[in-house]
């Protein structure tokens, strides 16, 4: 596994960054300062890919050493105890529920609840939990669109041939959610799946029992350009393209070359994966304390690049001009993020959805004022 | 009645659950695999950039994001007519093999290898990955350090292992150095060095157990369906391109062309009470939950590649390839416990694969993007490591998705999943009380699969034939409709 002290800056004056050793709040679900036996761990899926239970494995030999320190007591990926055993346990007997998946169902709801009431601390685990993910681009349609669509019109819902009604599959949610709008999250350890070394520093930490205060985020909060080896030269963005349609240069900048990279209002903890495979970052790593709305912020940026190349009166038609070259804004900019960040009627965040950039409830003239209808 | 909830289904990709409904006298009713789950890729996926569908496509599935990710480069390729270089093409294979040696790695000993390394009366807590790490300490810890060589390989020609970047239509990313090359070739020897070990380990170990071979040998646990899967020019399994070929139950070639046109022999039903698709060969019609000649449930993933195929690829593959069928004295193989062989089976020809394509020359050629024409229809077909994957788009003039198709590996064995459940269900109450001993042999019947839920509910139905049939409260058939 990474440093972790590459991924956790460690005195840094950032108001997001961790404190290397926390006190028990009273009264608080924070842990433990040191595990006295083995700490029991539960590890769930809701709408999810499966990519975050593989991930721990990502971490090499080291998953071996971590696993023998804890006691799995619920993993349906790996492991069988069923859901019949984790209500048979006490409330609070499990150390840490990490949860992974985007809240898409209601027996999704009812298990984050269970675990909730089972876990001293729930932690949400990769982006589909942490913001939505990629599955919450669901919510440019409707819970009915998507049923008549992937099942057929006429399609309902109901049980086995014979059996009970109870036994019918949950319903869908009318939205996806992330973990936050629905339970408590006390940590989030964040990525599209976590790179391994987010994953020992969260490690790491919870078995030294020096976690950070609550509502810490296993990740850096400077932007992903700061740990990104390309160099950033020109400043000025004098055309947008996109990936099929250049080989990018290997040492420059992908911004500066033209692709939309979301590096400069993403997290850094990944050590720039993407964009070292030549590939822009598309901000699985959540976008950092300053930027906030990941979109909203990179639109600003892109419209500074733009101004800067242009002088006087022409900047205005000339960054329009490029801004129109965006296409597919929300899946572009909030590929990971709708609910946390597009809080709008399917209807709305339709209109985005197609063509470009003009009938988006994104702003395509940022930086004047006008704010995404309906955005928090 | 009573009834038996298995619920979730565990030691696989996704959600499931089990219900058994057994009479008054505790004989099995009816036995089902019920999955809870859906997220609706196939609405999402419209409107978005064509050359983001491998990125997005692949967070169908974390453990087979590989599959997704390269059938979708693939049917792009298609959709822009183009050429895939050659350095990108071995780019591509050779980071497909690491690929499939790497999940197949992952089903033997972390999900299925619980139920095949560990004694049937394990109890439930530690019947999973560390239980096989403290039974097999020396294998559990090469198994764990030689996949993590493989999963370089994925990182390094990849982006990323776990949904990976680096492919566009016509190609790839960027080029590999030299450098790399001498990277990936000694992971892609170890991995040739621990095929062999698995394969020693399962003979030695595995195979002779008397429960093992009941399960693979015994009538009851015998599934005959066709079967569907890709090979190359000599007849032998291809997962990243080839032909498609299909066997009948009896071993009759029903297809072997072209793999894009195979999707229009293709049927779909849904079902009320899940939320997977069970797809079935057009020309023999839904004949209801039921195996056979006559019967249109055909099977994809491992077993139905070995059971197509003439051969295989790479030397030591083909060894235990022969093996595989001398054992069973018949093809095609119709025992559903034998996945897990030809897995092995499959998993030796990745490694030698990937070894193998690890030193041609033009693996790091700079030349790794295709001339792309106007943007237009296009189909890939790969095999994942559980089967088939069928995806298909249609793009509009600037390159945005108008419409997704996709049919993939887990959906295709929906029907012989939830027949092999009730097999081995009625198999099980038979037996006697219906402890955890038993209940995990019912969950064993699925796990040969491998089945990934996931995957099997996120596909991308669109212009696939589709049968829907609506029931009243009384369980009376009331409409049917097709589309």
């Amino acid at each position: 596994m990474r440093a972790e002290d590459e991924a956790r800056p460690k005195g840094s004056p950032d108001s997001m960054g961790p404190t290397p050793y926390v006190a028990r709040h009273e009264n608080s679900a924070s842990p433990v300062t040191r595990h006295a036996s083995r700490p029991k761990i539960a590890v769930y899926w809701t709408g999810s890919c499966g990519g975050c239970d593989v991930s721990f494995l990502e971490v090499g030999e080291a998953i071996v050493d971590i696993l023998s320190q804890v006691e799995i007591v619920f993993w349906p990926a790996l492991a069988d105890p069923k859901r019949e055993d984790l209500e048979a346990m006490p409330p609070g007997s499990i150390d840490v529920a990490l949860i992974n998946g985007t809240i898409r169902t209601e027996e999704n709801v009812e298990m984050v609840e269970l675990l909730r009431e089972k876990a001293k601390l729930v932690v949400a685990y990769g982006a589909c939990a942490h913001l939505g993910g990629v599955p919450s681009l669901a919510n440019l349609s409707t819970r009915e669109e998507i049923l008549g669509e992937v099942l057929g019109e006429g399609w309902r819902r109901g049980p086995p041939p014979g059996g009970p009604e109870e036994d019918a599959p949950p319903d869908l949610l009318p939205r996806a959610l992330p973990l936050s709008q629905v339970v408590r999250v006390d940590y989030t350890v964040p990525g599209c799946p976590p790179p391994a070394g987010l994953i020992g520093e969260f490690f790491n930490a919870f078995l030294s029992g020096e976690m950070p205060e609550p509502g810490y985020v296993f990740a850096k909060a400077k932007a992903l350009c700061e740990e990104c080896p390309r160099t950033r030269e020109e400043r000025v963005l004098k055309r947008i393209v996109r990936p099929h349609e250049l080989l990018p240069d290997p040492e420059e900048c992908l911004l500066d070359q033209g692709l939309i990279c979301l590096g400069p209002v993403t997290r850094g903890g990944c050590n720039a994966a993407c964009p070292q495979a030549g590939m822009p970052c598309t901000g699985c790593l959540g976008p950092t304390p300053k930027a906030g709305d990941p979109g909203l912020a990179m639109i600003s940026a892109l419209a500074s690049l733009v101004r800067a190349g242009e002088e006087g009166e022409e900047a205005i038609p000339k960054e329009d001009e490029i801004l129109d070259q965006l296409v597919d804004l929300i899946g572009t900019l909030y590929k990971y993020g709708v609910p946390t960040f597009c809080p709008l009627s399917p209807e709305r965040e339709r209109a985005g959805v197609r063509g470009k950039a003009s009938p988006s409830p994104v702003p395509s003239q940022p930086g004047r004022g006008r704010r995404k209808g309906g955005a928090a | 009645m009573k009834k038996i909830v298995i619920d979730p289904i565990t030691r696989l990709e996704g959600h499931g659950k089990i219900l058994l409904y057994l009479d008054e006298r505790g004989g099995l009713k009816d036995a089902v695999l019920e999955i809870p789950e859906l997220r609706g890729f196939e609405r999402f996926c419209r409107g978005r950039r064509g050359e983001e569908m491998p990125q997005i496509t692949e967070r169908i599935c974390g453990v087979c994001p590989e599959a997704h990710h390269l059938a979708s480069a693939k049917a792009l390729d298609d959709c822009y007519g183009a050429e895939v270089p050659e350095p990108a093409r071995l780019q591509r294979e050779l980071f497909y093999n690491a690929y499939i040696f790497s999940d197949h790695l992952l089903h033997l000993v972390f999900l299925g290898g619980p139920d095949l390394l560990l004694p049937e009366d394990t109890p439930r807590a530690q019947r999973n990955v560390l239980g096989v790490l403290q039974a097999h300490p020396e294998l559990g810890k090469e198994v764990v350090r030689v996949r993590a060589r493989a999963q370089k390989i994925l990182d390094l020609i990849g982006g990323k292992a776990i949904h990976p970047v680096f492919a566009l239509p016509g190609g790839v990313a960027k080029p590999l150095t030299e450098e790399d090359r001498e990277e990936v070739r000694g992971h892609a020897q170890a991995m040739v060095g621990l095929a062999e070990k698995m394969v020693a380990f399962f003979h030695e170990q595995v195979l002779p157990d008397p429960g093992i071979q009941s399960l693979l040998l015994s009538d009851e646990c015998q599934l005959p369906t066709h079967y569907m899967g890709l090979v190359d020019g000599e007849g032998a399994p291809n997962f990243y391109h080839g032909a498609l070929r299909i066997v009948s139950a009896k071993g009759a070639e029903l297809y072997c062309g072209p793999a894009g046109e195979a999707l229009s022999l293709i049927e779909e039903r849904s079902e009320p009470w899940t939320y997977v698709k069970f797809p079935y060969l057009k020309e023999l019609g839904w004949k209801g939950f039921s195996a056979g000649e006559d019967s249109g449930i055909y099977r994809v993933g491992p077993l139905a590649r070995v059971n197509v195929a003439e051969r295989m690829a790479t030397p030591l593959a083909q060894e235990e390839f022969e093996r595989f069928f001398d054992h069973f004295g018949e093809r095609p193989v119709h025992a559903t416990f034998a996945y897990h062989w030809a897995r092995l089976v499959e998993m030796v020809q990745a490694a030698e694969d990937a070894a193998r394509l690890s030193e041609e020359d033009a693996l790091t050629g700079a030349e790794v993007r295709g001339e792309l024409g106007q943007p237009g229809e296009g189909i890939g077909v790969i095999e994942a490591a559980r089967g088939t994957l069928f995806h298909h788009y249609q793009l509009d003039g600037e390159g945005l998705v108008e419409r997704v198709n996709l049919i993939v590996a887990t959906t295709h064995n929906a029907a012989g999943i939830g027949l092999s459940v009730k097999q081995m269900a009625e198999r099980v109450v038979r037996e006697g009380e219906l402890d955890e001993r038993l209940l995990n042999r019912v969950e064993m019947a699925f796990r040969a699969y491998d089945p990934c839920l996931a995957c099997a509910t996120h596909f991308l139905p669109g212009e696939t034939p589709l049968v829907v049939e609506i029931y009243g409260a009384d369980g009376k058939l009331l409409r049917r409709v097709a589309r």
